[in-house]
C-alpha cells in the first residue's frame, strides 16, 4: 500500500463528510437559486427564467417592510437579553454557593427543550385565562381580569424572552469556562489595590470573558435570525403580522401562497444575512487563535 | 460591600434564576397532572392531580374525578410518531458519528495546507447557520421528486444536514485539543497511524466523542420543523410534528401539556446525562471547544 502524505489521508477521511455536505446541503440550496430566477408557483403550468424580478420583488413588499422591522426587533432584543442573562448565570454559578451543581442543572433544562416545546411551555405560561403567569398575578391581588399577554404591542417581547430562556444557558456555559481560567490572585490583588467591586469586574474578569460574551452575542444573533418555530408555535405569527418574522413569512409565502419562486428568492435573501454573520463569526475564531 | 450583605444578594440572584428556569416547565408539568376542570380554574398547585392525561394520550380510557373520559382520539398516530422518532434519533446519532469522527481527527489533528482547512471549517460553520426555512424549501421539492417524501430514510438524511457539521465543528477542537504526546509514542514504538488511532486517540477521545452523539440524539429529538414540514401526515410522522395536531384541539390543555412534558422528559434526561460531560470538555456549542 503507497504512503499517503498527511494532506491527502486528511481529505480521504474528511471525504464522506464533504460529499454528505454536498449532497444533502448544497444540491439543494442551489436548487432554491435556480427556483428563485424562476416564476415557478402553485398557479404557473410553465416555469421561464424571470431574472431578478422575483429579488425587486421583495423591495416592493409592504409584508416584506413588516416583516423585517419584526425580525430586527426580535434580533436585537433576543441577543441583548442573552447576553445580558448568560453574563448573570454565569456570575452566579462561578459563586461558591451551596446547591451549586443542582443549579447547574436546573439552568441546563432550557437548553434541553426543543423551540417547539418552548413555544408550548410559553403558550401556557402566557394563557389568558388559566396561565400561570395571569393567575400569579391575581392571587397576589395584582389584577382583576387575565390579561391578554400577547397582543400587539409586546408579543414580539415575549418571543424574545422566551427565545432567551431557551438559549441563554448555552452562553452561560461559554462564560462560565472562560471565568473559570481566572487566576483567583488577580482578585485578591485587585482588592488589596482597594478597587470596588465594579473595577475588579472591570479589570479583571472582563479581558477574561470578552471573547465569551463576543462569541455568545454573534450565536445568539445568528440563532435569532434564523429562528422559526418559536414565532410559529408562541403566537403564529399573530395578531396579524405584528410578530412574523422573515422566515415566517417566507414560510407562509412558500407553502400557503404556493409562490415557489418568490418564497426562494426570500429564502436566498435570508441565506446571504446568515452568511454575513457567519463570516463575522469566523474572523472572530481566527483572530483569537492566531494571537 | 459588606460580605453577609454580598452572599444574601448572591442566593437571591441564584433563587431568581432558578425560578426563571423552571416556571415555564412548572406550569406545562401541573397543566398536564390536572383535569381540564381544574385547568381552566386557574390554580398554582395541581389540584387534585392524577395522570389521567399521560394515560389518554396513551390510548387509556379513565375515570377522571369529574367523570369518565375517552383516550386521545389520535393516540395510534402519536404513538407512531414516538416510534418513529426512536428509530430516526439513534440512526442519525450513529451515522452522524461515524461520518463527523474520522473528519474532526483529520481536522483537528493534521497539518494540512491552512487555506484547505478555512476553506471546510468555513463550509461547516456555513451550514452551520443556514436558515432551516432556507434549507426546507428546496427539500420539499426534491423529497416529492425522489420519493423521499414521508420515509424514514428521508428524515434522518435531513437531520444529518444540521447534525454533522456541528458534531464535526466540536470534535475538531476536541482532538486538537488531546495531548500529542503519547500518540508520537506509540508511532515511535512502531503502531501505525490507525493503531495509534484506536489504541490511544479514540480511547482519549471517548468522552468527546459521547458528548457529540448525544448532541447529535437531541437534535434530532428535538426537531420540529423539519419532521413536520416534510413528514406531517405520511408514515414516517415523527412524535413532534404529530404534537401540532393539538393545536386543533384547544379544549384539552392537559393531554397537550403530557404529550409535550413525555417529549421534554426524555430530552431533559439526555441533558442531564450529558451535562457532566459539557463542565468537564467544556463543550456546549461549536466554538467552545476550539477555544480552550
Amino acid at each position: 500500500m503507497p504512503r499517503l502524505s498527511e494532506r491527502q489521508l486528511a481529505l480521504l477521511l474528511t471525504f464522506p463528510l464533504l460529499f454528505l455536505q454536498f449532497a444533502i446541503c448544497i444540491y439543494p440550496i442551489v436548487y432554491s437559486l435556480w427556483l428563485s430566477f424562476t416564476n415557478a408557483s402553485l398557479l404557473s403550468t410553465t416555469i421561464e427564467f424571470v431574472g431578478f424580478s422575483q429579488y425587486a420583488k421583495i423591495f416592493k413588499d409592504a409584508f416584506m417592510r413588516q416583516t423585517s422591522l419584526v425580525t430586527a426587533r426580535f434580533v436585537a432584543e433576543s441577543t441583548l437579553l442573552i447576553v445580558g442573562l448568560a453574563l448573570l448565570m454565569a456570575l452566579i454559578l462561578n459563586q461558591p454557593i451551596r446547591g451549586r451543581s443542582i443549579l447547574k442543572v436546573i439552568v441546563i433544562l432550557p437548553w434541553a427543550l426543543s423551540e417547539f416545546a418552548v413555544a408550548i411551555a410559553g403558550r401556557f405560561f402566557l394563557d389568558r385565562n388559566y396561565g400561570f403567569l395571569n393567575v400569579l398575578l391575581m392571587k397576589l391581588g395584582l389584577i382583576k381580569e387575565g390579561i391578554y399577554f400577547l397582543d400587539a404591542p409586546f408579543a414580539v417581547e415575549w418571543l424574545s424572552l422566551f427565545f432567551a430562556w431557551n438559549v441563554a444557558p448555552l452562553g452561560a456555559y461559554f462564560i462560565l469556562s472562560a471565568l473559570q481560567t481566572i487566576p483567583m490572585d488577580l482578585y485578591k490583588q485587585a482588592r488589596v489595590d482597594g478597587a470596588s467591586a465594579f473595577t475588579r469586574f472591570r479589570v479583571v474578569t472582563l479581558p477574561f470573558i470578552r471573547y465569551a460574551l463576543l462569541m455568545t452575542m454573534l450565536l445568539a444573533t445568528i440563532l435569532s435570525a434564523t429562528s422559526i418555530v418559536l414565532a410559529f408555535g408562541l403566537t403564529g405569527g399573530g395578531p396579524g403580522l405584528a410578530s412574523t418574522p422573515i422566515t415566517l413569512y417566507d414560510f407562509r409565502v412558500f407553502f400557503y401562497n404556493g409562490d415557489y419562486g418568490y418564497g426562494a428568492a426570500i429564502s436566498w435573501l435570508l441565506l446571504i444575512i446568515a452568511m454575513i454573520l457567519a463570516t463575522a463569526y469566523f474572523i472572530a475564531l481566527t483572530r483569537r487563535r492566531r494571537r | 460591600m459588606r460580605p453577609i450583605f454580598y452572599k444574601l444578594v448572591i442566593y437571591i440572584a441564584a433563587i431568581l434564576i432558578a425560578l426563571y428556569c423552571l416556571a415555564p416547565i412548572y406550569s406545562l408539568v401541573i397543566i398536564s397532572l390536572m383535569d381540564v376542570r381544574d385547568v381552566v380554574a386557574g390554580h398554582l398547585f395541581p389540584v387534585n392531580p392524577n395522570i389521567n392525561a399521560y394515560l389518554r394520550i396513551f390510548g387509556y380510557d379513565v375515570q377522571g374525578p369529574y367523570g369518565f373520559l375517552r383516550a386521545y382520539g389520535g393516540w395510534r398516530e402519536l404513538m407512531k410518531g414516538l416510534r418513529n422518532i426512536s428509530i430516526i434519533a439513534p440512526a442519525v446519532m450513529v451515522i452522524t458519528i461515524i461520518a463527523a469522527v474520522p473528519a474532526g481527527y483529520a481536522l483537528g489533528r493534521f497539518r494540512i495546507g491552512g487555506r484547505l482547512r478555512s476553506t471546510i471549517i468555513m463550509l461547516l460553520l456555513g451550514s452551520r447557520s443556514l436558515p432551516p426555512v432556507s434549507i426546507a424549501l428546496p427539500y420539499y421539492f426534491l423529497f416529492t421528486r425522489y420519493g423521499l417524501r414521508g420515509t424514514l430514510h428521508g428524515m434522518i438524511l435531513v437531520h444529518l444536514t444540521i447534525t454533522i457539521p456541528i458534531t464535526t465543528w466540536i470534535l475538531m477542537g476536541f482532538f486538537a485539543a488531546l495531548p500529542r504526546d503519547l500518540e508520537k509514542a506509540a508511532r515511535i514504538d512502531g503502531c501505525s497511524r490507525f493503531q495509534a488511532l484506536r489504541r490511544i486517540v479514540l480511547p482519549l477521545a471517548a468522552p468527546g466523542i459521547a458528548a457529540a452523539a448525544v448532541i447529535a440524539f437531541l437534535f434530532s429529538w428535538n426537531d420540529f420543523f423539519f419532521g413536520w414540514l416534510l413528514a406531517q401526515g405520511t408514515p414516517a410522522v415523527t412524535y413532534n410534528a404529530q404534537l401540532s395536531g393539538f393545536f386543533n384541539f384547544q379544549n384539552e390543555p392537559a393531554m397537550f401539556a403530557a404529550a409535550v412534558t413525555v417529549q421534554i422528559l426524555i430530552a431533559a434526561g439526555v441533558a442531564a446525562f450529558l451535562q457532566r460531560y459539557i463542565t468537564e470538555l467544556k463543550i456546549i456549542d461549536p466554538g467552545t471547544v476550539v477555544v480552550e
